[in-house]
C-alpha cells in the first residue's frame, strides 16, 4: 500500500472531518504517521491536503494474522520503504 | 409508470413522506426511475415492520456517494468515509486498499434506541462481491478491543466469530459464499445467531456478556476486499426467519432494479 508519510504536526493538522461525509485518520507508526495515498485524489480532502506542503511517500506493509486480530492497528503496519524524494502536493 | 399502488399513503409527488425527506437531503436529485425504486424500498421497509425496528439503515449503492451515506431514519448517524474508502456508483463500498480505510456511522448504543432494547441486538450487511482475504468485514468494538459479531473470511470459507467478554474468538461455522444477506442477531443473553442468506448459521449457546451501554461502536469494511451496499443496525425480531426473509427480499429487489438503471 502506498501511503503519505506525515509528521505529528501534519497529522494533527489533517485529522478529523472534512467535506460532506469524510474523515482523515492518520495511523501512527514508529512516531510517524501515514495516510493512504488515495486521499490525495479525493475531492473531499482537497483543501486540507493542499495545505500540507511537502510530504514523502511510503510503501506500507500490512500484516494481518490470527495473533494480530486484537492488536492495535499500528502494531500490524510496518514501513517497508520510504521514498527519499520529497514531493510537493500540487495546489489547484 | 406507476409509483405505487398505495397512493393514499403518499404525498403530493406520489412518494412516501419518508422518501420525500430523504430526497431533500440529497446533494444531487435522483431521476424519476431512481426515486421510484428508492421509494419502493422504503415502502417495503415500512410495511414489513423493519422501519420501526431499525435505528440505522444505509443504502449505499445510489448515484452519488453523498446519497449513499444517508441514514434513512433521519439526519443522524450518516456514514462517514474514513481515509477515502473506495465507492462506486450503483455498486457501493468496496475496500480495495486495506485496514487503514473503513466507514462508520458514529453509532453508539444508548438507552432509547432499538439496538439493545429488551436485550435484542441486530446488525446486517448485504455483500455484493466475494471477499478475498482472511480478515474482517464487520466489527463491533469499543476503544479497548472489545469485539463481538465479527465475521471473517478465509479464502472461500467464512468463519463466523462471536465473542463479547473476552478477546478469544470462536469459529462458528462456514458457508461457501458471503455474497448476499448477512446478519448477526442476539435475542437473549444466551442466544447469538448468524444468518447467511436463507439460513441460520450455527447457534451459539454460550453465555454472553451484556456489554456496556454507550460503549459500542461499529466499523465496517476495515479489511481488503470487503464490501457492502446495504447496512442496518437495530433490534432483532426473534427467531422467525420470515422477518429476515422479508428484509432480504427488499434488498435483493432494490439491487436487481438498480442493475437495470
Amino acid at each position: 500500500m502506498k501511503g503519505i508519510f506525515l509528521t505529528k504536526e501534519q497529522a494533527d493538522k489533517v485529522k478529523g472531518r472534512h467535506g460532506k461525509y469524510s474523515e482523515l485518520e492518520p495511523i501512527e507508526i514508529n512516531k510517524d504517521f501515514i495516510l493512504p495515498a488515495d486521499v490525495m485524489d479525493d475531492p473531499e480532502h482537497r483543501e486540507v491536503i493542499n495545505d500540507l506542503g511537502d510530504c514523502k511517500f511510503a510503501e506500507i506493509e500490512v500484516t494481518v494474522t490470527e495473533e494480530s486480530k486484537t492488536k492495535e492497528l499500528k502494531e500490524i503496519l510496518t514501513v517497508k520503504s520510504v521514498s527519499e524524494v520529497k514531493i510537493s502536493i500540487e495546489k489547484p | 409508470m406507476r409509483k405505487s399502488a398505495l397512493f393514499g399513503f403518499f404525498g403530493i409527488g406520489g412518494y412516501r413522506p419518508e422518501s420525500e425527506l430523504l430526497f431533500a437531503r440529497m446533494d444531487v436529485a435522483l431521476s424519476e426511475p431512481w426515486k421510484i425504486i428508492y421509494n419502493e424500498a422504503i415502502d417495503g421497509l415500512i410495511t414489513s415492520g423493519w422501519w420501526n425496528e431499525l435505528d440505522v439503515i444505509h443504502i449505499t449503492n445510489l448515484v452519488t456517494e453523498q446519497q449513499g451515506t444517508l441514514n434513512l431514519k433521519g439526519n443522524f448517524n450518516n456514514l462517514t468515509n474514513v481515509n477515502s474508502l473506495e465507492w462506486t456508483t450503483k455498486v457501493g463500498y468496496k475496500n480495495l486498499t486495506g485496514i487503514t480505510k473503513y466507514i462508520h456511522s458514529s453509532f453508539i448504543d444508548a438507552p432509547g434506541q432499538k439496538f439493545g432494547e429488551d436485550g435484542r441486538y441486530f446488525t446486517f450487511l448485504n455483500v455484493f462481491d466475494e471477499l478475498n482475504t482472511a480478515v474482517y468485514w464487520m466489527q463491533r468494538a469499543t476503544g479497548t478491543n472489545y469485539w463481538a459479531w465479527r465475521v471473517r473470511n478465509t479464502g472461500r470459507t467464512h468463519g463466523y466469530l462471536a465473542q463479547v467478554s473476552t478477546l478469544d474468538a470462536t469459529a462458528l461455522g462456514s458457508t461457501p459464499t458471503a455474497i448476499g444477506f448477512n446478519a448477526a442477531l442476539k435475542n437473549s443473553l444466551a442466544n447469538v445467531r448468524f444468518i447467511n442468506n436463507d439460513s441460520y448459521m450455527v447457534p451459539l449457546t454460550e453465555t454472553l456478556g451484556t456489554g456496556v451501554a454507550g460503549n459500542v461502536k461499529i466499523d465496517y469494511l476495515r479489511a481488503l476486499g470487503t464490501n457492502c451496499n446495504w447496512i442496518g443496525i437495530g433490534k432483532s425480531r426473534g427467531d422467525d426467519m420470515t422477518h429476515y426473509e422479508s428484509l432480504k427480499s427488499i434488498i435483493s429487489t432494490f439491487n436487481s432494479k438498480v442493475a437495470l438503471l
